[in-house]
């Protein structure tokens, strides 16, 4: 299929990646009337939305953190009941294993601040442990268990919201299809009579340049917008922000119905997966509807080698076998690799680009991107719209902090 | 004592006790546990499982609204007096029952639990004394009664949590179910590859050899009398591979070669510095490191399934499948089989189900009388084949082989009971309580890829004239880079063991024409073969809407009708994604779709977690 022959004229708004955050972009934009042309280099849902476990959790360190994936846990709260079977939701809850007394305390911690926010938590001890979730060691002292988290297949949500989400027919899907530049038309490459000019009600170029962009192969093409949501992939669109590979490895286990019922994470995992340049290893075990665990997960700056590394795959198995001495028993299928977008700072970028006109971003989730994509969804359309946003975006705003870093 | 019929050991013969389901029954030794349960189930008295699921209705509800949805109704009674062919699990997403179909660890269908671990391939494990197999799954259970917690929701939880009640049988409710508090610490001896000849497994060889069929011995046994230190592996107890494996021609081990049974390749890394590339191997429940100078790929080839209205009922087997689980002592004999697919091996098959005791009903060859005489001229000038087609004349004799017809379905409750046959104008239905058919083959190409061979659309691997592979130091063999029978990978073999014999540099000195000519004539045979018995296209057409391509993931043919490509369709249909990782669909998807299988991930074979364990 070349781009000559598919561009949707009617489109005011182009989103470059099909993944869970450009997918639940282009819902939201299009669930407000705006049309929306998403274009992907490979399949939807393809990257790390299909790598990763699908974990939709309520966090809290920060207010700050909070409010962002507060509100997207709420509107995945509203969502869930009405998502297809395929999306395989699963509203298990998340146990936050305590393996020490540190642990235990930062359980009680993190109850208390989450409940703060009216999100149900609550400190369980090891003999109510034993009792929810036999096959775990023996040895944990307990564990914060949160019930509302739950668990989604992210390739297959992507798909409900690209092809059947209430306002999908605004949506036009250019899966393998490459885009290889920005610009505008008052700057980079010059409108030329060859430009495909977007035609929707709404668009309007501001300051009088509209921003475009170049498909492999293709002609430019001008837009009102364009979100660049294309994870790992946003750093060859948009270099100045800085988002690397930062490689994880999971495993999958045949079907063992009722293995496990929740999904089980250290409490050590945030302190782990911080620890800055270095591999971390963190016990992350999930339950999938199907029967099948997914056991992860560690972090790695690696580039983006995709081989399997034996020496963190046995390291991360370890963590498991020391969590759920049972596991050992299962089989595992398959083990693959994936790149979760990093930020320098581990926050997420959403936002309008300085110096790029009528070009944001929404990318650089990390590991949290299914967690934050309806709340950072909601946020990027009331930026794009000009809509007074719901929450702030001052922490994940690209005009502060590049000019920040620029001045540092 | 439950088994019954000719397999019944004799008063003085070694018997192995084991227990199915509750029951104890004798097998004779070197019986496969999947063996081992059909014997079981096939006085008949055991035969409860989708019946007995009714009768206590555990989710039923659920379950029945979820088969009714998909127009797989018959999923649930399985009348439990004279199953010929037992449900051995019931599929993920369905609950249908299902059946092993390849006999060879390919399909997974066959996947039980033994002494407490769960999803293990009973075709793979052989019986020992004492050892206690479940078709329904212990763990399971006691995880399914210990739910109190959990509050689920979403229907679709609660659907796939029922999917695995059919596993409960009347046998659950007088084998002691192990209590979810008590760890399942059994790390060894869980899986297929419990049990090694005893062959102390080095950490460096100086030739490995994964696959000790035709191709592979014979490569061993010229390498290794060239001088070349050789280690053979196979996946099986025994050399002789698909073919000979089991029967009365099984193949000694050559000379200067050692070998080790029971051993699976799941990973591969690149060479360094030190050595030209490492296997990871899974040995007796745990992985080792195997670093070589030289691999031969000799790992063969599986048969291709072609999906059809019924072929994920017990009792349909692949040709080749029916064979390979008879050798494992799968009681057939009294049973009314139907052949059919394409090819020589349908005769051979049949011949051996006769010789073991089948009522063969029919022969089905899709191929034209027209073109199987085109190849009758082909082996009549071959003398070397005349005593084997006169053989297979001699037993097969009385037994119908019509060419033209092939099955469009097989129909029956829980499992076959007749299939639908034509010849393309008319229907007509014939009564079995068993199919074999048999597509052909594809190469095993898992480990290749994973390596990085190049592969052609047809899934062979590409090599050149000495049999090199693009990858250095990897050569590959036999079925694997083509199907082509016997003759051809024996001579391959052999070419591989000459060059790796030769000086460094110094290609073929002692590799003599006459082998490049007997490569090029056996080539030759099956190219003719190939040719005569090439699939009619009405065999791409046979799978409607409801048919499930992916027998692991319960994917209808309708689900991927969306879709363009191999990628797209897992994504979103997890098409592929199951135990056998797109073994079984993947090879039917090529050939109906044109989809081709791009990744090969890690590990080749299911590893248990407790095998990365120091």
């Amino acid at each position: 299929m070349t781009a000559r022959h598919s561009v949707n004229t009617r489109s005011d708004i182009a989103v470059i990646g099909a993944g869970v955050i450009g997918a639940s972009i282009a819902a939201e934009l299009a669930a407000r009337g705006a049309h929306v042309t998403v274009f992907d280099r490979g399949e939807l849902g393809g990257g790390a939305t299909a790598e990763g476990m699908g974990h939709l959790l309520f966090l809290a360190d920060s207010p700050a953190q909070f409010e962002l994936i507060g509100r997207s846990m709420e509107l995945w709260g509203r969502l869930l009941p009405d998502l297809p079977p395929g999306c395989e939701v699963d509203k298990c809850g998340t146990l936050w294993l305590a393996a020490d007394d540190e642990d235990l305390a930062t359980a009680h911690e993190k109850t208390a601040g989450l409940r703060r926010f009216g999100v149900e938590a609550e400190v369980v001890d090891a003999a109510q442990l034993r009792q929810i979730e036999p096959e775990l060691a023996h040895d944990l002292l307990g564990a914060m268990r949160v019930p509302e988290d739950a668990v989604v297949y992210p390739p297959r949500v992507v798909s409900y919201w690209l092809n059947e989400s209430p306002a999908a027919n605004r949506i036009t899907v250019r899966a393998h299809e490459t885009v290889e530049e920005l610009g505008s038309t008052s700057g980079s490459g010059t409108a030329t009579g060859s430009d495909v000019v977007a035609s929707g009600g709404q668009r309007r170029a501001r300051g009088g340049s509209a921003p475009r962009l170049r498909t492999a192969g293709g002609d430019w093409e001008t837009y009102s917008a364009i979100i660049v949501a294309s994870g790992v992939g946003t750093a060859k669109l948009l270099p100045e922000v800085g988002i690397q590979p930062r490689k994880g490895h999971l495993a999958i286990t045949d079907r063992y119905p009722g293995f496990l019922r929740h999904q089980v994470v250290e409490l050590a995992y945030v302190k782990n997966t911080h620890m800055g340049e270095g591999d971390s290893v963190s016990m992350n075990v999930q339950p999938r509807s199907t029967g099948q665990v997914l056991i992860g997960s560690c972090r790695q700056f690696a580039g983006l080698d995709r081989s399997v590394d034996p020496g963190i795959t046995k390291r991360m198995i370890d963590q498991a076998i020391r969590y759920v001495p049972s596991i050992r028993t299962l089989q595992i299928l398959r083990i693959w690799t994936g790149f979760r977008p990093a930020s320098p700072d581990d926050r997420p970028w959403i936002g309008a680009i300085p110096g790029r006109p009528g070009v944001f971003i929404a990318s650089g989730h990390e590991g949290l991107g299914i967690t934050s994509a309806m709340g950072t969804a909601e946020l990027l359309t009331d930026i794009v719209m000009n809509a007074q946003p719901r929450i702030s975006n001052e922490l994940y705003d690209p005009a502060t902090r590049l000019v920040g870093a620029e001045k540092a | 004592m439950s088994s019954q019929g000719e397999s019944e050991p004799g008063v003085n013969e070694p018997v192995v006790r084991i227990n199915v389901d509750g029951r104890d029954v004798a097998v004779p030794p070197g019986t496969t546990v999947t063996g081992a349960i059909a014997l079981a189930y096939a006085d008949g008295n055991l035969g409860v499982y989708g019946r007995d699921l009714a009768v206590h209705g555990l989710d039923i509800d659920v379950d029945e609204r979820d088969l009714t949805a998909h127009g797989h109704g018959h999923g649930l009674a399985v009348d439990g007096r004279d199953p010929s062919t037992p449900a051995f699990r019931a599929s993920g997403s369905l609950g249908e029952p299902r059946a092993p179909i390849c006999g060879m660890g390919i399909c997974h269908e066959c996947r039980v639990t033994v002494d407490g671990v769960a999803q293990v391939r009973s075709c793979l494990t052989t019986v020992r004394d004492g050892m206690v197999v479940e078709t329904t799954g212990a763990s399971r259970r006691a995880s399914l009664s210990a739910e109190t917690t959990r509050t689920n929701t979403a229907d679709r939880t609660n659907m796939s949590l029922s999917a695995g009640t059919p596993r409960t049988n009347g046998a659950g409710r007088t084998t002691t179910t192990p209590g979810a508090e008590t760890p399942r610490t059994n790390t060894t001896d869980r899986t297929s590859m419990s049990l090694s000849a005893g062959t102390p497994l080095p950490t460096e060889a100086d030739v490995i050899i994964v696959g000790a069929g035709p191709a592979g011995l014979a490569a061993a046994r010229v390498a290794g009398a060239a001088g070349r230190d050789v280690l053979l592996l196979d996946e099986n107890a025994q050399t002789g591979g698909q073919i000979w494996r089991g029967g009365s021609d099984t193949r000694a081990i050559p000379k200067n070669a050692r070998f080790v049974s029971s051993i699976a390749v799941v990973d591969h890394r690149p060479g360094d510095r030190h050595t030209a590339g490492t296997l990871v191997l899974l040995h007796q429940g745990r992985l080792r490191e195997l670093h070589y100078h030289d691999l031969v790929l000799a790992t063969g080839a599986r048969e291709l399934f072609l999906p059809f209205p019924g072929w994920t009922l017990p009792g349909v087997f692949g040709a080749g499948g029916l064979q390979a689980l008879v050798k494992g002592g799968w009681p057939i004999a009294g049973t009314r089989v139907v052949v059919a697919g394409t090819g020589p091996l349908l005769l051979a098959v049949a011949s051996f189900l006769r010789e073991r005791g089948a009522d063969v009903a029919l022969i089905a060859e899709q191929t034209q009388l027209r073109s199987l005489l085109g190849f009758g001229q082909t082996l009549l000038g071959r003398r070397e084949k005349w005593p084997q087609m006169w053989e297979l004349r001699t037993s097969l004799a009385g037994v119908p082989y019509r060419t033209g017809q092939w099955i469009v379905a097989a129909e029956g409750r829980g499992r076959v009971e007749r299939v639908v046959v034509t010849n393309g104008t008319s229907r007509w239905t014939e009564p079995c309580d068993a199919v074999a058919v048999g597509y052909g083959l594809v190469p095993s190409n898992e480990l290749a890829r994973l390596i990085g061979c190049e592969t052609d659309e047809r899934g062979r691997v590409r090599v050149g004239e000495f049999q090199r592979t693009d990858r250095p130091h990897v050569y590959a063999i036999g079925e694997l880079t083509g199907i082509g029978g016997v003759d051809l990978s024996e001579v391959e073999g052999e070419i591989v063991g000459h060059v790796l014999g030769a000086k460094e540099g110094d290609y073929h000195p002692t590799l003599e024409p006459r082998l490049l000519e007997r490569r090029a004539q056996a080539q030759e045979f099956a190219d003719a073969l190939e040719r005569a018995f090439e699939l009619r296209p009405e065999l791409m057409r046979l799978a409607d809407d409801e048919t499930i391509v992916c027998r692991c993931e319960d994917v209808t043919w309708r689900e991927l009708a969306p879709h363009r490509a191999w990628r797209d369709a897992k994504l979103v249909t997890r098409c592929g994604m199951g135990a056998c990782q797109g073994r079984v669909c993947g090879a039917a998807l090529r050939e109906l779709k044109g989809w081709t299988i791009d990744t090969s991930r890690p590990p080749i074979s299911p590893v248990p977690v407790g095998a990365w364990e120091d």
